[in-house]
C-alpha cells in the first residue's frame, strides 16, 4: 500500500473515533447537549450521528485496507483478526443499538467517549508490535540539531509572512473597520514575526534538550521516538485541557483525563503510522523526530519541487482554514486550533527539507545562541514599547493594536496569548478563576431544586379587559443595526415606526450571554442557578403562572430550552411545530401565529404569544452562507446579518399589520427585543460563544403598550433596564405590582408614578452579568455605561468604557477597582446561589 | 568537551530556564501607572476598603469620614476611592469638600462623566450657580448626547434667568431623548414665563395625558390655568399636585395663589403657612400672609 494511501486511510479511521468521542464529550456536557445536539445549531452534527452506524463500517474498511500484511504476519495475526472481530461485532451491534443517537446526558456519555478511542490505541499496538520491531535503529543523526534549528526559524518566518498576508489579503481594503493604521499594522507584524520566532527557537531548545538526553542511552533515535512522544502526548493534553476543554467549560480531573486519553490516542495513532512507514523504509532510522513527524510531511527523497508544492498548499490551506474557521467560531477555538494543526504541519514540512549535513557540536552552541539573541530581542522590543506606552508615546494604544490585530490573525493570537499570559499573577486569581469554575455550569448530578419564583403573594385574576400580549425575541439581534438606536440603518422601516409609537428602552442588556440561561430569564423574570437546568422548572416559571392565573390563550414556538422551561399545557398551542430549532424563522412564526389568530384560535380569551426565531443566529447565517440577494448593499454594515435584519423588519412589519387588521394592535403589549447580541467582527471576533463583550450584553428592548395604558403608566427610556424587567414588567401592567424577593429579579419598567421606577435606584448599582456556558462573568456599573469582565476560561480580565466602546482605549483596570468588581460578582453569585438552595461550593 | 550529553544538557536546560524565567515568571508588563498605597498593605487597603463600603451602604457616614479620607490619601489616583469619599461629603453635608472630590474624579477617573451631575449640584448647594452651571456645561462636554446632563444645564440657564439658552437645550434635549417630559415641561416653564400661557398648558397637559401624576406637570398646569383665569381648573391641578407630593413648597404657593384669586382668604393663609414651614423665609409667603391678615374675618 502507498505511502499516501495509508496515511488517508488511517487519517480517516481516526478522524471518525476521535469525532465520536468529540461527540460523546458534547452530549456529556449539559449546555452542550441541549444547545448544540438537542438544537441541532451544528446539522452536520446531527447527520454524522445519524450516519454513525454506517460510517463505523467504512471507517473499519479504511482501517482493514491497511492490515493485510498484519492479518498475514503471525506476530500480529492474533490481535489483527481479533481487531476486526471485535470491530465487526461492535459494528454489527450499532446497528442494532445506534450509539450516538441514544446518547444520555449523564456520566456514561463520558464513558463512551474514552471507550470510543481503544479502536485507535488497540491499532497502534499491532503498529508496534508488526512494524516498531522492524525499524532499524542507527547512530543519533550528527546533522539533526542543525535541521532543527532550521526548520524552527523556517517556520516562524513562514507562519509570520502567511498569515500577515491572509490579514492583508482580507482586510487591507478596509482597514478603518479593522481600526489600524499603516504604522499600527507594522509593528503588529514585527511584533508578530518576533513571538512566533522566540517560541519555535524556545521549542527547538527544548528538542535539543530531549535529543541530548536520549544521547546518553545505547539507542539514542529509539529514547529520543519515546521522549518526543511522552512530550507530544503532554503537550497535546495541555492545549486539549488548556484550549479546547476550557472552553466548554470542563474542569478539574475530568478535564485533565479526557485531555490525557484523547492525546494519548491521537500520539499514538500517529506514532503507529511512523513506525509502519519507517519500517518499510531501507536505512536506519537517526532520529526518532523524524520518525515521528513522517506521517505528517512527504518523505525527505522527493523532488524538491514536490516540497514546494507542499508548502505551498500548507499556505493555502492555512489561509482557508483561517477565513473558514474565523466565520463561525467558539470564540478564537477553532481558529486557535487550526493555527496549531498548521504550526504542526509546517514544522514538519520544513524538518524535511532542511539542510540535515552533519555539525560540528560547537553548531549547537551557536543555534542556542541564537535562540538567546532572539529572546533579548523580542524582550527588547517588548520593553521598549511598554516604555513607549508608559510615556505616552506614539505607541501610546499599541497595546489595542495588537489585541485588535491578534483578533485577526490566528496563528500570533496563538502566541501573543500564550506570551501575555499573566505573569506574577495576582495572589487572588487563581482562587477567584476557580471559584467561578466551580460556580459554572453546575452538573445536573448536583441536584437544585427549582424555588418558586412569585412576584407577588398571589395572584387574583383581574377583572378589567386584559390587553394581548406577543414577544418577539429575535436570538442574537444588535441593537444596532435597528434604526431605533441608530440613525445609519435604513433598512428597519417597519420597527421604525414601530418604535416611534412605542417606549424604546435606550440603555438595556441581558444578564446572559447566550441562549442557554438568557432565555429561561426572560420567563423567570430574573436570574437563575448556573445549572442548565434544575427540573422540573415550572416553579421558578413565574411568567407562565401569570399566564394561566389571567387566562391567557398561549401561542408560544417551543424551541429546544422553552421545551424545558415552559410548562404543557392545554391553554399552550406551539407555534411553528415541526420545525427545529435552528431553523426557527420570524416569516414562518409570525405567519403561523397571524393565521390562528385569523382563525380565532383564541376564542374569547387575551392571547400570548411568544417565539425566538434564529435568522440571525451565527451558525444559521454560516449554513445559509453569507451572501445577499444580488442588488443589496449595506454599506457600513455586515451585509448578510443586515439583509436578514431587513428580512426580519418585513416580516415584522408584516405581522403588525394583521394585528391592526384584526383590531387587535390598539390593545397589545408588543415586546421586541433579543436575548442577547453577537460580535460582528469586533477585534476579529464572531457569534457570542460564552463571551460576555459589551456587543453581547447590549440589546434591543422596545415596548409597545395600548393606547388606555399610556395615560396611566411612566416609564424611564433611558434607565438602566434588563431583559429580566419583562416578566416584572407585564406583572405590573396586568394590575399586580411586582415585588421581587431579592435583588437577583427583575422590576418593572413601569410605573405610575416615577418615583418607582427602578432607573434611579439602578444608576449607582452593580449588576451581575453571566455567560450561560462559560465562567466568565460581568458587572455593569455607573448606570450601564462600565463593564467589568471575568474571564476564567482564559483567564483574564477587562474593563470597558461603554461610551467609547467599540473603538476608544480601553480604560485602565486598577487593582481596586479589579477587587471591588470581583467581590460584586461574588457577591451576585452567592445572592443567587443563596436564593435556589444551590448545594455546597464543589 | 561540546560533544559530551551532559554538557549539551546543561546547555539546553539552561536556555530554556532563561525561556521560562523571561517570559513565564518576573513582573508582567505594567498596564498602567499604579499609585503608591502609602502606609497601607494590600490586605490592609481590601478590609478598609470592604468596612467603608459598608459604612456607607448602611449610611453610617460620619463613621466611613475616616476610613474613606484614608483609603483616598493612600491612593490618590483612584477613582473609586474618590467616589466614596465624595459620597460621604454629600451626605455629611458639606457640598464644598464634596464638589473639589468630584473635581478631582473628573480629572483622574477613566470614565469621568460618573461624575456627572453631581459635579454641578455640589456647587449649586453652595449657592454658587455660575460655578454649578460651568460644571454641568463641561458635563456636557463630555458626552453630548447624554440628556440628563442637556437638562441639568438647561435648568441651570433657566434658573439664572437665561430663557433663551435653557429653551436651546430643552429643544436638544427633546430631540435627543423624545420621550423625556422634564425637556417638555422646561419647556412649558418658559413658555409660561414668557407669557405663551396656552402653549405653556398645552404642554402640560399633554404630559399629564400618558403621566396624570406629574407633579411638575401639574404645576405648569395649575399655575397656566390660574394665568388665563380659570381659578377653577388651576384649583383642581394643583390640589392633585398637592395631595400626591405635600412638600413641594411651590405646588403650595401656587396654591395659595389660586385660593387668594378666588377669595378663600383663610385657605390661602393656611397655604402660606404651609409654605414658610417647608420653606422657611419665603419673602412672598411672609408679604402675602401680612397683605391678607388684615383681610381676614
Amino acid at each position: 500500500m502507498s505511502r499516501v494511501a495509508l496515511v488517508v486511510a488511517r487519517s480517516a479511521f481516526a478522524a471518525f473515533w476521535l469525532l465520536t468521542a468529540a461527540y460523546c464529550v458534547i452530549a456529556y456536557i449539559p449546555f452542550t447537549y441541549v444547545q448544540v445536539i438537542q438544537s441541532d445549531v451544528v446539522p452536520l452534527l446531527g447527520t454524522f450521528a445519524r450516519l454513525h452506524p454506517y460510517l463505523f463500517w467504512a471507517a473499519l474498511a479504511a482501517a482493514a485496507l491497511t492490515m493485510r500484511e498484519d492479518v498475514r504476519r503471525p506476530a500480529t495475526r492474533l490481535v489483527a483478526i481479533g481487531f476486526l472481530a471485535v470491530s465487526a461485532a461492535a459494528g454489527t451491534a450499532l446497528l442494532v443499538h445506534p450509539l450516538l443517537t441514544s446518547l444520555a446526558n449523564d456520566a456514561s456519555s463520558l464513558r463512551w467517549a474514552l471507550v470510543a478511542l481503544v479502536p485507535m490505541v488497540w491499532l497502534t499496538g499491532i503498529d508496534v508490535l508488526g512494524h516498531g520491531t522492524r525499524v532499524s535503529w542507527g547512530p543519533a543523526s550528527a546533522g539533526e540539531d542543525r535541521r532543527l534549528f532550521h526548520a524552527c526559524w523556517m517556520s516562524a518566518l513562514f507562519l509570520a509572512c502567511v498569515y500577515g498576508a491572509v490579514f492583508q489579503l482580507r482586510f487591507g481594503a478596509d482597514l478603518a473597520v479593522i481600526g489600524l493604521g499603516t504604522k499600527e499594522r507594522l509593528a503588529a507584524l514585527v511584533l508578530s514575526l518576533a513571538s512566533h520566532l522566540v517560541l519555535l527557537l524556545a521549542a527547538f531548545a527544548a528538542m535539543v534538550l530531549v535529543r541530548s538526553i536520549a544521547a546518553v542511552f545505547a539507542s539514542p533515535p529509539l529514547v529520543e521516538l519515546l521522549l518526543f512522544f511522552l512530550s507530544a502526548v503532554l503537550v497535546l493534553a495541555a492545549v486539549l485541557r488548556n484550549v479546547v476543554l476550557a472552553a466548554v467549560s470542563v474542569g478539574g480531573r475530568t478535564a485533565a483525563a479526557v485531555a490525557a486519553a484523547v492525546a494519548f490516542a491521537a500520539v499514538s495513532t500517529q506514532a503507529g503510522l511512523a513506525c509502519r512507514i519507517f519500517a518499510a523504509r531501507r536505512g536506519t532510522a537517526g532520529s526518532g523526530l523524524e520518525v515521528l513527524l513522517s506521517p505528517l510531511a512527504p518523505p525527505r527523497e522527493i523532488p524538491r519541487l514536490a516540497h514546494v508544492l507542499w508548502i505551498a498548499a500548507l499556505a493555502v490551506g492555512g489561509f482557508a482554514l483561517a477565513v473558514g474557521t474565523a466565520v463561525m467560531d467558539w470564540n478564537y477555538l477553532l481558529q486557535k486550533v487550526s493555527a496549531l494543526l498548521v504550526w504542526l504541519l509546517v514544522f514538519a514540512a520544513f524538518h524535511a527539507v532542511a539542510p540535515a549535513a552533519p555539525a560540528r557540536p560547537r553548531a549547537t552552541v551557536g543555534f542556542l545562541a541564537v535562540a538567546v539573541l532572539s529572546l533579548g530581542a523580542y524582550k527588547g522590543l517588548e520593553a521598549g514599547r511598554v516604555a513607549a506606552w508608559m510615556g505616552g508615546g506614539p505607541y501610546a494604544d499599541l497595546s489595542t493594536t495588537l489585541a485588535r490585530y491578534a483578533g485577526h490573525d490566528p496563528s500570533f493570537k496563538v502566541a501573543h496569548d500564550l506570551l501575555s499570559r499573566p505573569r506574577t499573577a495576582v495572589r487572588d486569581d487563581a482562587e477567584f478563576y476557580r471559584y467561578l469554575q466551580a460556580h459554572t455550569n453546575i452538573p445536573r448530578s448536583v441536584h437544585i431544586e427549582a424555588a418558586d419564583v412569585t412576584f407577588v403573594p398571589s395572584i387574583v385574576p383581574s377583572p378589567a379587559p386584559k390587553p394581548n400580549i406577543f414577544v418577539f425575541v429575535i436570538d442574537s439581534l444588535r441593537r444596532d443595526y435597528l434604526s431605533a438606536y441608530n440613525a445609519a440603518v435604513g433598512f428597519t422601516p417597519a420597527i421604525g415606526e414601530f418604535a416611534r409609537d412605542s417606549v424604546v428602552f435606550t440603555n438595556a442588556f441581558t444578564r446572559y450571554g447566550g441562549t442557554g440561561l438568557s432565555e429561561p430569564s426572560i420567563w423567570v423574570g430574573g436570574m437563575i442557578p448556573h445549572q442548565q437546568y434544575p427540573t422540573p422548572f415550572y416553579p421558578m416559571n413565574a411568567l407562565e403562572k401569570l399566564l394561566e392565573a389571567e387566562g391567557y390563550r398561549c401561542f408560544v414556538t417551543l424551541d429546544s430550552v422553552l421545551k424545558i422551561v415552559v410548562k404543557p399545557s392545554p391553554a399552550i398551542v406551539e407555534l411553528d411545530q415541526g420545525v427545529l430549532t435552528h431553523a426557527l424563522k420570524l416569516g414562518h412564526s409570525v405567519e403561523d401565529l397571524g393565521a390562528r389568530l385569523s382563525a380565532g384560535e383564541a376564542g374569547e380569551r387575551p392571547v400570548f404569544a411568544y417565539t425566538q426565531p434564529q435568522d440571525l443566529h451565527v451558525s444559521t447565517i454560516t449554513r445559509e452562507g453569507p451572501s445577499v440577494p444580488p442588488g443589496e448593499s449595506y454599506p457600513g454594515f455586515h451585509a448578510p446579518y443586515a439583509w436578514r435584519v431587513r428580512r426580519i423588519d418585513t416580516a415584522f412589519g408584516g405581522f403588525l399589520r394583521t394585528l391592526r387588521d384584526l383590531g387587535l394592535y390598539d390593545n397589545s403589549i408588543v415586546v421586541l427585543t433579543s436575548d442577547h447580541g453577537d460580535s460582528l467582527g469586533e477585534e476579529g471576533r464572531w457569534g457570542h460563544a460564552y463571551t460576555l463583550f459589551p456587543e453581547i450584553l447590549r440589546i434591543p428592548l422596545i415596548v409597545h403598550l395600548p393606547s388606555a395604558f399610556r395615560s396611566r403608566i411612566v416609564a424611564d427610556p433611558a434607565g438602566l433596564s434588563f431583559l429580566t424587567d419583562i416578566t416584572p414588567s407585564l406583572y405590573a401592567l396586568l394590575g399586580h405590582p411586582p415585588r421581587p424577593r431579592s435583588g437577583i429579579f427583575g422590576r418593572s419598567l413601569f410605573a405610575s408614578r416615577r418615583e418607582d421606577l427602578p432607573s434611579r435606584d439602578r444608576a449607582l448599582g452593580a449588576f451581575l452579568a453571566a455567560s450561560s456556558y462559560g465562567p466568565v462573568y460581568g458587572i455593569l456599573r455607573a448606570n450601564g455605561r462600565s463593564l467589568y469582565i471575568a474571564d476564567s476560561v482564559n483567564y483574564e480580565d477587562d474593563l470597558f468604557d461603554l461610551t467609547t466602546y467599540p473603538g476608544g482605549t480601553p480604560p485602565a483596570l486598577t487593582d481596586a477597582q479589579r477587587a471591588l468588581c470581583r467581590k460584586s460578582i461574588r457577591e451576585g453569585i452567592e445572592s443567587i446561589e443563596a436564593f435556589y438552595g444551590v448545594p455546597g461550593v464543589r | 568537551m561540546l560533544d559530551s550529553p551532559a554538557v549539551r544538557i546543561v546547555l539546553a536546560a539552561g536556555v530554556l530556564a532563561l525561556f521560562y524565567w523571561s517570559l513565564f515568571t518576573g513582573t508582567a508588563p505594567a498596564t498602567a501607572p499604579v499609585a503608591p498605597a502609602e502606609g497601607l498593605t494590600a490586605e490592609g487597603t481590601r478590609s478598609l476598603a470592604e468596612a467603608t463600603k459598608e459604612l456607607v451602604r448602611s449610611g453610617g457616614y460620619g463613621k466611613a469620614l475616616d476610613p474613606a479620607r484614608k483609603l483616598h490619601e493612600a491612593y490618590p489616583a483612584n477613582h473609586i476611592y474618590i467616589d466614596q469619599l465624595a459620597t460621604v461629603y454629600h451626605h455629611l453635608g458639606r457640598p464644598k469638600e464634596e464638589a473639589e472630590l468630584w473635581e478631582e474624579y473628573l480629572q483622574k477617573a477613566p470614565v469621568p462623566d460618573e461624575a456627572c451631575p453631581q459635579v454641578g449640584l455640589a456647587y449649586r448647594a453652595q449657592g454658587l450657580e455660575e460655578k454649578a452651571r460651568d460644571a454641568f456645561s463641561r458635563c456636557l462636554d463630555l458626552d453630548p448626547s447624554n440628556p440628563d446632563f442637556v437638562l441639568h444645564l438647561a435648568l441651570s440657564y433657566e434658573r439664572s434667568g437665561r430663557g433663551d439658552k435653557a429653551r436651546e437645550l430643552y429643544e436638544r434635549g427633546q430631540a435627543l431623548a423624545p420621550g423625556y417630559t422634564d425637556m417638555r415641561l422646561g419647556l412649558a416653564r418658559i413658555d409660561l414665563r414668557a407669557g405663551r400661557i396656552d402653549r405653556a398648558r398645552e404642554a402640560a397637559l399633554r404630559v399629564l395625558e400618558r403621566s396624570p401624576d406629574n407633579v411638575d406637570a401639574l404645576l405648569v398646569a395649575g399655575l397656566a390655568s390660574l394665568r388665563s383665569g380659570a381659578t377653577d381648573e388651576a384649583r383642581t391641578h394643583l390640589e392633585r399636585g398637592v395631595r400626591l407630593a405635600p412638600e413641594y413648597a411651590d405646588l403650595v404657593l401656587a396654591l395659595a395663589q389660586t385660593s387668594v384669586r378666588q377669595g378663600r382668604v383663610d385657605e390661602a393663609l393656611r397655604e402660606y403657612a404651609r409654605v414658610l414651614e417647608l420653606r422657611p423665609g419665603n419673602s412672598e409667603a411672609l408679604e402675602a400672609r401680612a397683605r391678607l391678615a388684615g383681610r381676614a374675618p
